[in-house]
């Protein structure tokens, strides 16, 4: 009979539970769903990582390729994210070019990336203006259910925690590179910024990790990115109703506490990974 | 002079205006790694006694194990995961759904619409985003071993949508899709004649190397009666639905290799089965007696 209800009334079906302070999967409004982590998996990549936020799975995985820097960073390397919604994880998803939502993420991760210096560029290169490593990190989405920013930032600071770049030098006679695959530095991640989403019910009441039916039945998004040192990186609020400054203000606290959890499973994910 | 310039466009790389985009070009740091003096990359294995890199022998019919799991993905209608050593694949299946078009063929049968896809960080290579030609091929293998065994005549009208994506790329990608998307399609309860299982092998001179990882499948070119082969197999029927080779190879090779993957599609069955009969078990609770 709740099947029937929630087919028929979904936005009613919700509200009866928001009421009484939780949500149809049990979950009170403040709390994640269970964030499972596995890094080093792919052995083709350079890094990866794998996330599962509930039942919303992301993959990332980063390649480490040689390019000449840019010509206006000489002392640069490059850095490029992109998000792939794949029809594979959702029925919504069509196969063909990135759809809105994937090139709204994958703006969101290279404006997160750019903003909180998570890695600095100029690591990346190895003789300035001849040669620069190039991070392509490309997170896919294999189970769409929501929340799939959250998921995606974890996933790729996972990822870029677990890389191992080989060492590269130039020779000087013949002025080519020359790769040691044998030798393998990982990279110096200097911050650890994790995002934290809200979706907006009624223009009043706001939950925690919506799923995709709550995300389907909000009124507004906002996703806030703080790093270890409780410091705002971005937040990301696209359109939706308005929301004020106190309960702007709560959200960032609780982004800032699920900073700390996340951090600390990541270093325990991290430990636990034999090294190579 | 607009002409001159589209053409010049044409033959630049597509600019993908949709991605985050990165340097116009970057290469593999594998391109660049030093050759060691006096090592050939490639160790020729000449007798047919000797073992292949993982331990498994040549000329017999050694598949690596296979972990198989159905119902992963929450969001679709049935899904598998498969991992053959390093080869690591997901599939799921959405549908029956109503399809677009509405011509003759349609009103009878339903169709199999399949997509196979690489990871760009699923080879040793990066793949970039838009699709090759060599995925394109895949997918209409893919299409044409499955439809043998679906039943798409009890589906008029609708199209039943198969994806599979290729995680990691450590050889016989195809095989294991093949498998894969049977599962998931198994999965789905979508009526089938039987299941389709996939096996591949690489010819290596006199010994054939079955389920060859990524470094057997680029062969020496040097030596004769080199090729690779890929079969999809329907085991309780014992009918062949796919098969595809390349490489030169003689006639009777070509006929061993033919019965020695046919016997490998045949020993995966029980794992498959199993697979099945765990995720049903999940999905039905046991009735109380």
């Amino acid at each position: 009979m709740a099947a029937g209800f929630k087919t028929v009334e979904p936005l009613d079906y919700h509200r009866r539970f928001l009421k009484e302070n939780c949500r149809p999967d049990g979950r009170e409004l403040g709390e994640f769903r269970t964030t499972t982590l596995n890094i080093g998996s792919i052995t083709t990549a350079d890094g990866s990582a794998l996330v599962k936020l509930g039942n919303t799975t992301i993959i990332c995985g980063i390649k480490g390729e040689l390019a000449a820097p840019p010509v206006d960073a000489a002392n640069k390397g490059y850095i490029v994210p992109n998000v792939d919604l794949p029809p594979l994880c959702s029925s919504r998803f069509r196969p063909g070019p990135p759809g809105e939502q994937a090139q709204a993420a994958s703006q969101f991760i290279a404006d997160v990336i750019e903003n909180s210096d998570v890695i600095q560029k100029e690591d990346l290169c190895i003789v300035k203006g001849k040669l620069s490593w190039v991070l392509y990190c490309d997170i896919m989405c294999l189970d769409y259910d929501g929340n799939i920013l959250d998921a995606c930032t974890i996933a790729l600071l996972g990822a870029l925690k677990n890389v191992r770049l080989p060492e590269v030098h130039i020779n000087e006679e013949t002025d080519l590179a020359e790769v040691n695959m044998k030798q393998k530095n990982p990279l110096n991640i200097t911050k650890h910024p994790v995002a934290c989403s809200f979706a907006i019910f009624d223009d009043t009441i706001i939950i925690v990790d919506p799923t995709v039916e709550e995300e389907n039945l909000s009124t507004g998004m906002i996703t806030v990115v703080t790093d270890e040192d409780e410091k705002l990186c971005a937040v990301h609020k696209p359109g939706g109703t308005a929301l004020s400054g106190e309960k702007l203000q709560d959200c960032i606290s609780r982004a800032i506490t699920r900073n700390k959890e996340v951090n600390k499973l990541l270093n325990e994910v991290l430990i636990s990974v034999k090294p190579k | 002079m607009v002409k001159e310039v589209a053409f010049q466009v044409e033959r630049a790389m597509p600019v993908d205006t949709k991605r985050v985009r990165g340097p116009e070009e970057s290469q593999s740091p594998w391109l660049f790694v030093q050759q060691s003096r006096g090592q050939p990359t490639r160790v020729p294995q000449t007798r047919e006694s000797e073992r292949r890199a993982d331990g498994r022998r040549r000329g017999q019919v050694d598949a690596r194990p296979m972990f198989a799991r159905c119902g992963l993905v929450s969001q679709a209608k049935g899904s598998a995961y498969i991992e053959a050593g390093n080869t690591k694949l997901i599939c799921s299946v959405y549908g029956p759904r109503e399809t677009e078009r509405k011509d003759e063929l349609d009103m009878k049968a339903g169709r199999l619409v399949c997509a196979f896809r690489l990871a760009p960080f699923s080879c040793a290579k990066r793949c970039p985003w838009i699709q090759g030609s060599q995925e394109k091929d895949l997918t209409l293998s893919l299409q044409e071993s499955l439809q043998p065994g679906v039943c798409l005549h009890k589906y008029p009208r609708s199209q039943i949508e198969v994806n599979v994506l290729v995680l990691e790329n450590d050889g016989s990608a195809l095989a294991h899709a093949i498998t894969c998307a049977s599962l998931a399609l198994a999965d789905a309860g979508i009526e089938m004649y039987d299941l389709v299982l996939g096996c591949s092998l690489r010819q290596d001179g006199a010994a054939y190397l079955l389920d060859p990882t990524c470094r057997e499948e680029n062969g020496d070119e040097s030596t004769e009666n080199q090729g690779s082969l890929t079969v999809a197999l329907l085991p309780t029927l014992n009918q062949i639905s796919g098969l595809l080779s390349t490489g030169e190879m003689k006639e009777e090779t070509v006929v061993g290799a033919v019965r020695a993957c046919v016997e490998g599609c045949q020993r995966l069955y029980p794992a498959a089965q199993q697979c099945l009969l765990k995720s049903v078990r999940r999905k039905v609770p046991a009735p109380q007696n």
